[in-house]
Parts: C-alpha cells; structure tokens; sequence
C-alpha cells in the first residue's frame, strides 16, 4: 500500500482492421511489483506491451510510466524502462560488448562502466568479446536483460523472456530477475503463457483475453479465490458420489476407483467432510489440492471470465 | 542526434557489405581494364592513362554505386527492422525524426565513401595498367593535370545529389514495406526502365535514372546553366517529397516485429 506507481495504463484500445486486439486496457503498476501479463496466444498481450514501449500507436488511452505521460513526454517516460520485446535483437556479427556500446551510446548518462558491470550481471563478462552470432539463445536472453539494465531503469518489461529456453536457460533467467528486483528494486512486467514461472517468481498478475483484463490482483489472492478441488478417498464411492452431487457447492464430480476429485464453487471441504461423515460414509483421506495459476487460468479463459 | 549519427555510422563501417561493395567497384575497374584492352570499351580516344581512367570508370558505373547504395540502406532499415534491431534503437529515449535523420546521414557517407573509394582506386588501377601518363584525356580533349583532378572532383561532387535522392527513394520504399528484397527489387526496377524512359523526350527531364545518368558528367560537355539547375530542381524535389513522405511514414509505422 502506498507504493508510487510506475507504470499506469488506461483505456488503451487497438485495432487491426476490423478486429480490435486490445480493448479499453486498463493497468498499474507500483514499484516492486513483478508483475505477472498472462494470456493465451493473440490475446494482446505482446501489442499492448508495444503500446507501453511506444512502438505500436494506440488508437485510444494513454499510458504514464513514473508519470511522464509517454506520447507527450517520451524520452523522460522510456528513459525508466528497460524492455525486451518478444525476443532480444542484436547485431550478430558484432561481440556482446559492442552491441552493448551501440545501446549504451544512445543513453547519454551510461558509461563504459556500467556496460562491463551488466555484462557481469548476466554472467557473460567471459564471452564479452565474442560475436552475438556464436551465443545460445540462452545467452541472448541473458544479454537481452543486460541491455535492458543499462539505463538503471525503475522497471523492466520483458515479453516471454523464457520462450525457447531449456530447462537449465529457465532457471538461469528467473534467478535474475528474482536477484534484480530484491537487490536493486526494480520493477517487473513479464508478459507469459507459461504459468508456472509466472506462478513462481511474480506478486501479482493480470490475466488478458481478447484483448480485455478479465482478472487482476496478487498472485496469493488469485489462487485463494474461486474454485477449489477437494481429492477423497472412501471406500463407499458410489454412495459418496451420489451425496456430493446433491450438495449445492459442488460443481463437478469426477471418480476414478475409490477416489473422487470434487470441484467446488468455494472454501468448503469441512462442508463435505460433514455432510460425508453425516451419512455415515467412510472417508480414508480428505485433502483439499492446492490451486495453481494454472487452473486458475484455464478457469478464467475457458470459462465465462469470473475467477 | 550526435550518437545517433555515430552509431549508424559505426555499423555501416563494422558491416562486411561495405567492404564487399568496395570489392565489386574494384572488380568492375578491373574488368575496365580488361575491356580497354580488347578496345571493346572506353570514350578516350586517345590510349588512356591512369589519370584519365577515373573517369572512364565514372562514366562507365554510373549505375553500379546506386545498386550498392540500396543494398545497404534496405539493410540499414528493412533488414533492421525485420531482423529486430530498428526496435531496440526506438526503446532508447530517441525520437523518431533523429533515427531517420541519422539514417539519411549515414546514406551519405556511404554514398561519400564509395564515390572517393571508386576514384581513388580507379587512380590506382588506371596507373597499375596503363601507367600515369602526361596528360588527362577525355573525348580527345587534353587536360593538365589539374584541370583532369578538378574535373574528376567536379564529377564526383555532381554524383552526390541523384545518388542522394536515389537512396531516399530506396528509404520510402523500405520505411512502407519493412521488406529488404522489396526495397531492393524496386531500386532494382527503377534502374532497369532508365533506358526506356530515356527514350521519351518528354518524361525523361523528371526520371531521376536520367538525371543519374546525366548530370555528374555536364561538366565533360558544354554545360548550359539550364540543365544542371533544371536537374538539380528535379532532384530536390525527388528528396523533399520522398523525405516527406519518409517522415509521415517513420512517425506512423507501428513497430510490429
């Protein structure tokens, strides 16, 4: 609470031909938020990010970033971001080094220092001097992020930074970005499909379907709304499953041997386990699955927008 | 805009292009040569010399230079925004208008570049070839040696501005279709219809491959003011609505790769 506000959007709107791909988008984000952008494939999420960066015209809304607003004000406003949209672009016959200088160069107040010190940051002091072209796309990704600390910006946009990394390239990016916002503050907006990173390292996210917010809040308080799964094992499960069918708060009964898997609308598996004992039904275990962003996810966009 | 300036200018001098560019204008000396030889080519007629061969060489390229020059600046902003990089230049705190102002000065120092490199090593072969000689001979005219340089430098200077407003037709097309082939087929295009352009008296006066053609070598003949301010004028405004056209454009375009 209380926190400044870094990035703020409103009402931003695009359209393609006929088809408006964002629509009337409202965001915020407060300093030290790592901000997670969620959406299936062609939901807007990368067209929005281009708006915010000033590389796509909105055609409504406006949008502030430590409060210069971006049309009006663009070279105070961008100066506090650092970004990588959709993948890191580099000259690649050019070396780590000299493509860091080429960025460095148009940001006045950077020094050569401080190109040596991001280099150390992402780890690739060693193959500074080497050409782009022989880099991993993990490197890229890695030298990507370099780039975009170079101007000490107050907030980081990075759109799927993790999108063809293996396993090890994954870890390697979200051990930067969780070490860059504890020890330097900075601010995140991760633009992602893959849930579970989102899940991992962001305070809050925003969910993004046609173009329009349909969910928003922090990560602990999206997981803790809405739908819950509750897993019982009983070894009356017939009886059991004509029970929980008839109770208002479920959902959906699904049964796999003795095992049932109980989507409720809510916090109620002390209501079932009651209602279970009530009638005398055995109950071996009750347990109530966590809800991943994931799930949380696929509820909101498959279904009618309401977490 | 200083930086700007100096980045595009260092990326045009780290590029293999450039030097591949210098490459094919030495080949083409060198094939010169080789045509001389046979008497196959050549307006001198009197034997040529090293001293007369840069001009031999101007006159005989004239639209060499503009196809390296549309390779470059499609390179320079269709490739770059196709491969990423005119994107990571737009999230820096630079405006619009400097980007395309930097690009257009590092179309000239290009077009600069090549130019002297083609004289200079043009002096070079010619001499290697057919010695210095003791005169400048063109179209059996004799000139000093001075009088050969400035006319050289005269050529060269005139050069400048077609090759200019060739390269920002080759900006416009890449700045609307983002397309480095596109870019190049149309400069390309462009220069394949001189000829049958040339052929209408009526329209020739405003093609800019006439003028290309045309104007760097008025001062080899009895140049009446008329032609050369009337195909300068044409030129400027090839530049200016080009130009024009360029910054309505850059300031529109939605980045979208």
């Amino acid at each position: 609470m209380g926190n400044k506000i870094l990035l703020e959007v409103r009402g931003l709107t695009k359209t393609f031909g006929s088809r408006t791909v964002v629509d009337r988008l409202n965001l915020r984000i407060e300093e030290g938020d790592i901000y997670g952008f969620l959406g299936t494939n062609g939901s807007g999420k990368t067209t929005t990010i281009r708006m915010i960066t000033g590389l796509v015209h909105p055609d409504a809304g406006e949008v502030r970033i430590g409060g210069f607003h971006l049309k009006s004000q663009f070279k105070a406003a961008i100066s506090l971001v650092g970004a990588i949209v959709e993948n890191p672009a580099f000259y690649t016959y050019l070396s780590a080094y000299d493509n860091l200088k080429l960025t460095a160069n148009l940001l006045p107040w950077v020094t050569r220092k401080r190109i040596d010190e991001v280099l150390e940051i992402a780890g690739l002091s060693d193959r500074a001097k080497d050409k782009v072209g022989t880099y991993s796309l993990g490197m890229k990704q890695r030298l990507g992020i370099a780039g975009a600390l170079l101007n000490r910006p107050k907030l980081i946009i990075l759109d799927e930074p993790t999108n063809g990394l293996d396993p090890q390239g994954m870890k390697g990016i979200k051990e930067l970005i969780a070490q860059l916002a504890a020890e330097q503050g900075i601010s995140f907006l991760i633009s992602s499909h893959l849930l579970h990173e989102v899940e991992q390292i962001c305070t809050k996210a925003g969910v993004i379907r046609k173009g329009k917010l349909i969910a928003e809040g922090e990560v602990r308080q999206l997981l803790a709304s809405g739908e819950e799964t509750v897993e019982i094992v009983t070894s009356e499960p017939d009886k059991a499953e004509q029970l929980l069918r008839s109770a208002s708060e479920v959902i959906s009964v699904s049964r796999s041997q003795d095992q049932l898997i109980v989507r409720t609308n809510g916090d109620c598996s002390f209501k079932l386990n009651q209602l279970l004992m009530t009638s005398g039904v055995h109950i071996r275990t009750i347990s109530r699955r966590p809800r991943t962003l994931e799930q949380f996810f696929f509820d909101i966009t498959e279904g009618g927008g309401e977490p | 805009m200083s930086k700007l300036i100096q980045c595009e200018l260092f990326k045009v001098f780290r590029q293999k292009k450039l030097y591949l560019s210098m490459l094919i204008l030495t080949a083409v000396e060198i094939s010169a040569v080789f045509q001389i030889y046979r008497e196959a080519a050549g307006f001198t007629g009197f034997g040529p010399n090293g001293q007369s061969f840069p001009l031999i060489v101007l006159h005989n390229s004239t639209f060499f230079i503009p196809i390296l020059i549309a390779i470059l600046v499609a390179d320079s902003i269709a490739e770059e925004y196709r491969s990423g990089n005119l994107k990571n230049s737009l999230l820096c705190p630079v405006s619009r208008m400097d980007l395309l102002h930097a690009k257009i000065v590092s179309m000239f120092t290009v077009v600069a570049v090549l130019l002297i490199f083609l004289v200079l090593s043009s002096y070079v072969i010619g001499t290697l070839a057919f010695g210095w000689g003791e005169r400048t001979v063109v179209d059996e005219i004799f000139y000093t040696f001075s009088e050969g340089v400035r006319l050289v430098a005269q050529i060269v200077l005139l050069s400048v501005p077609p090759n200019l407003a060739f390269g920002m037709i080759v900006i416009f097309v890449a700045l609307l279709t983002t397309n480095p082939g596109g870019s190049i087929g149309a400069a390309l295009v462009l220069l394949a219809v001189s000829p049958l352009v040339e052929g209408i008296p009526q329209v020739r006066d405003f093609f800019i491959g006439y003028q290309m053609r045309v104007i760097p070598f008025l001062p080899l003949h009895d140049m009446a003011a008329i032609d050369l301010w009337g195909g300068l004028a044409v030129i400027i405004v090839y530049f200016g609505v080009l130009y024009a056209g360029s910054v309505m454009m850059i300031r529109k375009k939605d980045i979208l790769i």
